[in-house]
């Protein structure tokens, strides 16, 4: 090539990298978006979120990167040992949102709180909140209930139970029609948690307990602890839950069950999962919800739930002004309005109708949610494989808060 | 002279820093990881803190359950494979009909990767999945076994899927070695009135031996870390009855935040891996000899 023509070649290239940041001003900011959320309606809330703010903030752009569930943790904890910080990372709730906190990764957001955004349901953002700072933002919140198909209980002549001896007497009905009781994806783990959470706040009146063991200031082995175990080992033995329930994973096995009408009910079920049985069921199938049934009836109805969704940011990650520019249009009443659209419940109180009645009761049921989170990851991890132990027959209730009393011990608080 | 051996150097460079870089230095910092605590946050938050997390091993009572079933995980899968791989190498070591279309099938599963294998099993394991919807429609069960909920055979499963996947590759390891075996051997122990027992005991196990010692610890270094298909089939559950060194070591890395600890037990399993390396290499070098 002679000189000339790449003198030409170099002054081409240059006009074509200098003219679109002078003509169009400069690049844009890319924010990238971490979610595990991208099955049913979640993907669609968040376009409509992302482009309500790339419209009010032309200078942003949003990325979002999907990351599989099962490994968003890693990944993410990866990413921040890597010094590469997204910069809208969803936050895991519980033990994993906690881990992070302690490592000091997260920015404590009480300041931001107090501008542009809504007032928070307290038990919305008591999870969230440690030692007296929040960090994280909700987006969404969930409670825990027991959905129920209506066609098999009009069939059947069935009615709602009030308590876990109705449940039994409802199970043993279903039986006999054919039927099985709550499909339940205990293989996974979290779900056989939430099941002794629920327990929990039912023999747990001052739902001030297991916030307490926890953190290792009571014992596991209390009367409260040992009688949540019993409830799930006498619902087990009677025939509640389907045979093998230690070894139904929960998005695939449970909602199969549930969905081809083997079991009756389904727990736990919450906005996430409406989105699947709408697509999987039948369309002359109805389905609606009911809180898990109380140990007595003296007992107000009580169900588990808090946070879903919720965002946090990474002390290190850049552009956090505009950041929480994305997470305050996520919060403000048109977005509410487009939560509520696509059946999930904002984590504030809104003037908004549910259209759906699932999603109307899912509401209402918010009222009487308790805490679903053990913070301790490796208490989490107990309670978890030990409930599959009680589902297994290899644990007594006094076993199973042994063990736990077991965990407690070799953790450095 | 000098040349010709500094040009030497540079054609092993590249493998030997991409060794270096990607095998050396790890090891030799999950080494240094098991002397410390370290959240797995931010590398600057790395602390000294000696024999500390070794010191955890004894009460770890789930640590203890892992190293059984991965010793029984380990023994289980190199019998079953070693007696199968063998037997079917033995049965498919001829040019009949289908003989060839017979070893592909066999051999198809090895190149599934592992957590495919997983799902696939699970769904078949599944209380109502297919594989008891067959035994109950053929009247050999009346009632679902639950091949991953029962802490009696969760892990006997998990084998099970493990075997069906690799006895493929154990077989062609095998069938290398019987095609090598000449033919005169067996002639000549037939012109002195060797039976087909006979055959198998004194000519072809013999000659065998080579391949299998192989086979064998390649088994054993396999199983020691298999992780993979157990997370997926069971994640170490129920209660953590399928519960293996190298998912246990997630959970403590990843779940507990305990970097220090879970590279104790990485040691631990590069320490087992060593052993069976050893004897490997020991034998193999004896055979040559």
């Amino acid at each position: 090539m002679n000189r000339r023509l790449l003198l030409w070649v170099i002054l081409v290239l240059c006009m074509v990298f200098w003219v679109p940041t002078s003509v169009f001003g400069a690049p844009k900011t890319t924010l990238r978006l971490w979610s595990w959320n991208n099955e049913g309606d979640y993907p669609k809330v968040f376009e409509l979120i992302i482009a309500r703010f790339e419209t009010a903030h032309p200078e942003a752009a949003v990325e979002i990167q999907w990351v599989p569930y099962t490994e968003y943790n890693e990944k993410l904890k990866a990413t921040i040992a890597a010094g590469d910080y997204p910069e809208i990372p969803e936050i895991h709730p519980g033990s994993p949102q906690y881990s992070l906190y302690k490592a000091g990764e997260l920015l404590a957001l009480n300041d931001a709180l107090k501008t542009g955004f809504p007032k928070y349901f307290p038990s919305a953002l008591a999870d969230l909140t440690f030692d007296g700072n929040t960090y994280s933002i909700p987006l969404d919140v969930n409670n825990l209930t027991v959905f129920y198909n209506k066609n098999i209980f009009k069939k059947l002549g069935q009615k709602i139970p009030e308590t876990i001896d109705d449940l039994i007497a409802l199970s043993k009905a279903l039986k006999a029609g054919g039927y099985m009781g709550i499909a339940h994806g205990a293989k996974d783990g979290w779900p056989a948690g939430d099941l002794y959470f629920q327990m929990v706040a039912y023999t747990d009146g001052s739902h001030t307990l297991l916030r307490k063991a926890d953190f290792g200031k009571i014992s596991w082995n209390r009367p409260e602890f040992i009688d949540a175990a019993l409830q799930i080992l006498k619902m087990n033995a009677n025939g509640v839950f389907p045979p093998g329930t230690a070894s139904v994973d929960y998005f695939t096995g449970a909602v199969q069950l549930f969905t081809q009408q083997k079991t009756a009910m389904f727990y736990p079920a919450g906005s996430w999962i409406v989105g699947g049985f709408d697509t999987q069921f039948p369309p002359d199938v109805e389905y609606g919800l009911f809180p898990f049934p109380k140990i007595s009836k003296t007992q107000d109805f009580c169900s588990t739930g808090g946070v879903a969704t919720n965002w946090g940011v990474l002390k290190k990650a850049k552009n956090q002004d505009l950041v929480l520019a994305f997470y305050r249009i996520a919060a403000d009443m048109t977005s509410a309005q487009i939560l509520v659209d696509h059946s999930m419940i904002p984590p504030y109180a809104i003037k908004i109708q549910a259209q759906r009645e699932i999603l109307a009761d899912m509401i209402k049921a918010q009222a009487i949610a308790q805490t679903r989170f053990v913070f301790t990851p490796e208490l989490h991890s107990q309670v978890m494989s030990g409930v599959q132990g009680l589902f297994t027959g290899e644990l007594s209730a006094a076993q199973f808060v042994a063990a736990l009393d077991k965990v407690e011990k070799t953790i450095k608080r | 002279m000098r040349t010709h051996r500094l040009a030497g150097y540079l054609f092993i460079l590249p493998a030997l820093l991409f060794f270096a870089a990607f095998l050396v230095y790890p090891l030799l910092h999950t080494v240094y990881l098991s002397f410390t605590e370290w959240a797995g946050f931010d590398l600057k938050k790395i602390s000294f803190v000696g024999f500390d997390n070794f010191k955890l091993i004894p009460p770890d009572s789930i640590f203890w359950k892992a190293l059984r079933n991965t010793l029984y995980f380990v023994l289980a899968t190199t019998v079953f494979l070693n007696l199968l791989g063998l037997g079917l190498a033995l049965f498919l070591n001829n040019n009949a009909r289908f003989t060839r279309l017979i070893r592909t099938l066999i051999f198809i599963p090895v190149l599934l990767s592992p957590v495919i294998v997983g799902v696939m099993w699970s769904r078949m394991f599944d209380p109502f999945g297919a594989l008891n919807q067959i035994l109950e429609k053929i009247g050999l069960i009346k009632t679902p076994i639950f091949w991953l909920g029962d802490r009696r055979i969760a892990l006997l499963s998990i084998i099970g899927a493990t075997v069906w996947q690799w006895v493929g590759y154990d077989m062609i390891l095998y069938l290398t070695g019987l095609q090598q075996i000449q033919e005169e051997l067996y002639e000549a122990a037939r012109i002195d009135g060797a039976n087909r027992w006979q055959l198998f005991r004194r000519v072809t196990l013999p000659l065998l031996k080579g391949v299998a010692t192989m086979v064998i610890l390649l088994n054993f270094i396999g199983g020691v870390r298999v992780f993979d298909i157990v997370y997926v089939m069971t994640k170490g559950g129920p209660n953590h009855n399928t519960e293996v060194l190298a998912t246990h070591l997630y959970e403590v890395a990843f779940w507990f935040n305990k970097m220090g600890y879970a590279s104790v037990i990485a040691v631990i399993i590069l320490a087992l891996s060593l052993v069976f390396a050893y004897f490997r290499n020991r034998l193999m070098s004896e055979e040559r000899a």
